[in-house]
């Protein structure tokens, strides 16, 4: 087993965690009092947006928990895979970095090594996926 | 069903995914929320156009997966793309699910192009739910 599968298996679990994570946020910003204001169907649709992000991150780590070595190898499919996970990886650290202000919500020492670690497993997973797409390692008979 | 016409179908559903996309993008105007987001606080719409932009990024995924691999998907045999179509088969069956299970019927029944587009989302979904469904069990 080569590290680069070593450390796409550590990304599909990091992935499991980090949906472990989210799943505090509804709680700590108290989805429910800053929703109940809104039309009932736009409450839904975010819940339903929400949900859906989480079944495709889901998605995305088990499927590289259970294709790693495929993935490491270059084979074609989980090739696109990885540029998939690793755009949405990229895409999720630029909000963590430009959009959000989340300095406001990080009101104790664990929000805040909560938050610093969630900024560096976004990073490792787009360093991850991006090896995978651009320098695979095919394995060696 | 044959490759072929399992190909045609799939390449179908990732324009499918394409339009949906698009729509996504749409829908404030479409359904006249920019009042309702407007008065949403900032946290909730900030957080509101973030899962908007990411559920928009994955059915452009998800159609350009289907696309590339809409041959391989249809020929079955290969292992990731058999878990991948068993993917796509669960989000979106959990997707029709929920268009009748979590959305109150009081937003659609009574209201003719509500209806309209409740049914035309529930068959398709449906139908690529089954298509997803067909090329894993192959």
């Amino acid at each position: 087993m080569n590290l680069l599968t070593i450390a796409l298996y550590a990304a599909g679990t990091g992935q499991i965690g980090i949906l472990a994570a989210s799943a505090l946020v509804p709680r700590v910003l108290d989805w429910r009092t800053a929703l109940s204001p809104l039309h009932p169907f736009l409450r839904r649709l975010f819940w339903v947006y929400g949900v859906f992000i989480v079944l495709t991150i889901t998605g995305l780590g088990t499927l590289t928990l259970m294709h790693a070595p495929a993935m490491a190898a270059g084979e074609p499919v989980a090739r696109s895979l990885a540029a998939f996970a690793g755009i949405f990886w990229l895409a999720r650290l630029v909000v963590q970095w430009a959009v959000f202000d989340a300095r406001p919500f990080l009101t104790n020492a664990w929000l805040r090594a909560g938050y610093h670690t969630l900024s560096v497993a976004f990073t490792a997973l787009v360093i991850v996926y991006a090896i995978a797409v651009f320098t695979p390692q095919p394995a060696i008979p | 069903m044959n490759d072929t016409t399992l190909i045609l179908l799939l390449r179908a559903a990732a324009v499918g995914h394409f339009c949906i996309a698009i729509l996504s993008t749409q829908l404030p105007r479409l359904l006249h929320w920019q009042d309702d987001i407007a008065r949403m606080s900032l946290l909730v719409r900030e957080v509101f156009k973030i899962h908007s932009f990411f559920i928009t990024f994955i059915m452009v995924m998800f159609g350009a997966l289907t696309w590339k691999f809409a041959p391989v998907l249809a020929a079955g045999g290969n292992e990731l793309a058999v878990w991948l179509a068993a993917g796509l088969a669960l989000f979106w069956g959990i997707r029709t699910v929920f268009q009748w299970t979590f959305y109150s019927r009081s937003h659609w029944q009574g209201k003719p192009r509500e209806t309209a587009a409740h049914w035309t989302f529930t068959i398709i979904y449906g139908i690529w739910t089954l298509l997803y469904a067909a090329c894993a069990l192959r």
